[in-house]
């Protein structure tokens, strides 16, 4: 009896390494035959990705010799995902890799140089912002496809109720707190105690984060201290929303805004597809975009961030997983990712289609764009929010003051990012 | 603790050799001679310990001696460039600023917790050991922390904690209570504090419970009824009978509680993220913030090592209690 079971195991198991190998003969010998398989991971949505799957479509009957393979990976494992796979030399051919991702990968030997295919045509044509974060160490490393920067967002409704001109948004933070304390109390405006959110305000008053050519580090000095106390100034005010929770403050700000609750939030495009579903924005004109507003010298800034494709080390295939990124990122794929998705295209020409030109949450972010900043271009430098936030919500709750907290923030990227560079106090 | 286990043979036997009679390797022969159907046996479970356990546990402390990073440590297809840089990393965490409220609050957070979790569990244990109707009922619904996911218990905390949204924040404004005097449970450091306790003393009763009621029912039921005839009140018998036979499961959940609750990653991680600030970090949060977003892997095992150590003085106190209460109750 039990002889009998360990034999149909022994047989089982058998047919089943007999029917993998096979298998893997079979897809092998395929791929022998002229097609080239070209692996793809994506980190968008689900609307996203359906209109990159018309596109993979599109691509392969315009070129019936290279098959796409995508798989979605979701966008907060992606870091984990590829670099485990890129060390391991299993990487995907092409990879959607947010910007900061791509000075690291490139740093630590993940990726392909793509210098010599990028013509001198595309080079000019890429938003600076967005292409800047792709050139490290004088190689390009990527193709930016959709940048973003968040901005200073506003119902209309509320803010023309309370009598304010919602066609004239705040040009400059003084003025923003005006609106905020005629909105009136706690309904003024959400701040978040994420420190992304707080760049436009560092910058708006003349600070930074750090200078990697100078090598030093900015955060602590006397713009950024300006900032952050201008910041914590109007998140202690009246007309703030009571923020009374950093863990949930994302999901709380949205909350807010979308159910008419504070009148103003500073976001990035991706999140206005969920704005644009909550009761107050049934009419889409409803929600007003724009920059963040100007420091008193004039001064303005919002951190560039979206995504862009990379080509893994370990590719066989670059030359066709270069020629696949290019198609993604020229204008056909841009005007459908922003007609169907809103996202900016990353091509200056593209903003010259009709189906873009028409999307005006497109054309409203673009005037975001054009006066956003870069965040530094370092291989470490998507580490400095890891200490950023703490800093910022210790300053917020006031177990620091401003200085101080700024200070241990500074300190903590130089021990544990930065050794070599100095802290800017003045 | 296996690890421990599997190591401690070796220091008796050498011990045993310096006594004289058959040298070692006579009497390991001899032994595999008499055994190798034990050793055979035992075998795949050892080749599978050495892959799970004991290689990463070797390597782990050797990286806590170099300087392992993101950008040096490679992988099959990159070369790895680390290089041993002593006690470095060690020195990093112990003159960090951080340290004193991590280690303060892991020590809080691990006896504070393990104490609900007795007193509580204990409570319940002797609620239920009486017999009541529906007994069955609420013995199932208490089970009901354990059953659930921890992660999906950690976000339903957070969402009770939610501030203004969330279930306690909404009961307090329709109590009456002003917005503004509704406390920021998630980041005030001190509310940020209680809340993560309380989520995981919920999390944790039931297992106390059930465990301290099986306790309850080993005891021998003509104890209560000798102490009755000798005139001891509730009080008293609870004192003096209930205590004592509670002992050895008693120690024996308490000082697991102590481990478990000391590693316990998830409840922190997924309702405050240490924050806010780092006031909710403990030992084991923190090390993962070191290896996976400072992506810092030589500090990340160091800290590893410490939690380690730790562990091992917790396990040899648990040790020596078993075999304690071992003779206590055999002897």
């Amino acid at each position: 009896m039990k002889r009998t079971r360990l034999r149909t195991l022994i047989l089982g198991v058998t047919a089943l390494a007999l029917v993998a190998a096979a298998i893997v003969a079979t897809a092998s010998a395929r791929s022998q035959q002229g097609t080239t398989t070209v692996t793809m991971w994506s980190t968008m949505n689900d609307e996203e990705n359906e209109t990159l799957k018309g596109l993979i479509k599109t691509y392969e009957s315009a070129n019936p010799s290279v098959k796409i393979n995508m798989t979605v990976v979701p966008f907060d494992q992606r870091e984990t995902k590829f670099t485990t796979a890129a060390a391991a030399g299993t990487a995907p051919d092409i990879m959607r890799a947010e910007i900061a991702d791509v000075a690291n990968w490139g740093a630590r030997g993940f990726l392909t140089d793509i210098t010599s295919r990028v013509s001198a045509a595309d080079r000019k044509d890429f938003l600076p912002a967005a292409f800047a974060y792709y050139n490290y160490a004088g190689k390009i490393w990527g193709l930016p496809q959709a940048p973003d920067a968040p901005a200073l967002l506003y119902n209309k409704k509320m803010v023309k109720a309370a009598g304010l001109n919602p066609g004239k948004p705040p040009q400059t933070m003084a003025q923003l707190n005006a609106w905020c304390t005629k909105v009136g109390a706690s309904k003024g405006i959400f701040l978040n105690g994420i420190s992304y959110f707080v760049q436009p305000w560092i910058w708006a008053y003349g600070g930074g984060l750090v200078d990697p050519p100078k090598k030093q580090i900015l955060i602590a000095n006397s713009g950024s201290r300006a900032g952050m106390t201008a910041y914590k100034k109007m998140f202690d005010s009246k007309c703030a929303f009571p923020n009374k929770d950093f863990a949930n403050a994302y999901g709380n700000q949205q909350t807010a805004f979308k159910n008419g609750q504070v009148a103003m939030i500073v976001n990035g495009p991706w999140s206005t597809a969920d704005i644009l579903q909550g009761p107050e924005f049934k009419s889409p004109s409803n929600l007003g975009v724009a920059p963040v507003p100007k420091g008193p010298t004039g001064k303005q800034g919002s951190p560039v961030g979206g995504n862009g494709f990379v080509i893994s080390r370990n590719s066989k295939n670059v030359a066709a997983a270069y020629n696949f990124i290019s198609f993604l990122t020229k204008g056909p794929a841009q005007a459908a990712f922003a007609a169907k998705n809103n996202l900016l295209p990353s091509r200056i020409s593209s903003y010259k289609i009709p189906a873009v030109k028409t999307n005006r949450i497109i054309a409203d972010f673009l005037r975001v764009m054009k006066v956003a900043t870069a965040r530094p271009v370092d291989p470490k430098a998507g580490g400095i929010y890891a200490d950023f936030d703490p800093g910022v919500q210790k300053i917020l709750k006031n177990q620091v003051t401003v200085p101080k907290g700024l200070l241990e923030v500074a300190t903590n990227w130089k021990t544990k990012i930065w050794p070599t560079y100095t802290i800017v106090l003045r | 603790m296996t690890s421990t286990d599997q190591a401690l043979p070796a220091p008796d036997a050498g011990k045993a050799s310096g006594r004289g009679g058959p040298s070692l390797g006579e009497r390991v022969s001899r032994s595999f001679a008499h055994y190798w159907f034990a050793y055979a046996m035992l075998a795949p479970v050892f080749l599978v310990m050495a892959v799970l356990v004991f290689y990463p546990l070797v390597r782990g402390i050797y990286l806590s001696f170099t300087n392992a990073d993101q950008f040096n440590f490679g992988g099959r297809a990159i070369p790895s460039t680390y290089e041993w840089i002593g006690i470095e990393n060690y020195k990093t965490i112990f003159t960090s600023p951080e340290l004193k409220s991590v280690a303060w609050f892991t020590v809080v957070w691990t006896f504070v917790n393990v104490f609900f979790h007795f007193t509580i569990g204990l409570g319940l244990a002797l609620a239920l050991n009486r017999t009541l109707r529906f007994r069955g009922w609420y013995r199932m619904l208490l089970l009901v922390p354990w059953a659930v996911p921890s992660f999906i218990s950690a976000f339903s905390w957070r969402f009770i904690f939610n501030s203004p949204y969330g279930f306690l924040a909404q009961l307090l404004q329709k109590l009456g209570v002003p917005l503004e005097d509704v406390p920021s449970f998630l980041s005030d450091p001190t509310w940020a504090k209680v809340a993560v306790i309380t989520a995981n003393v919920w999390l944790g009763v039931p297992f106390m419970m059930v465990a301290l009621l099986g306790g309850l029912q080993a005891i021998d039921a003509e104890l209560y009824d000798a102490a009755a005839v000798d005139g001891a009140n509730a009080v008293q018998r609870f004192w003096a009978v209930t205590m004592p036979g509670l002992r050895p499961v008693a120690a024996t959940v308490v000082l697991l509680g102590l481990i478990w609750t000391f590693n316990m990653f998830n409840v922190i991680y997924l309702i405050t993220g240490g924050g806010p600030g780092t006031s909710t970090q403990i030992f084991a949060t923190f090390a993962y913030q070191w290896a996976f977003v400072y992506k810092d892997y030589g500090v990340a095992t160091a800290y590893g090592v410490i939690i380690l150590s730790i562990l091992l003085v917790f396990s040899q106190i648990y040790r020596t209690t078993i075999r304690r209460l071992g003779e206590e109750t055999w002897s």
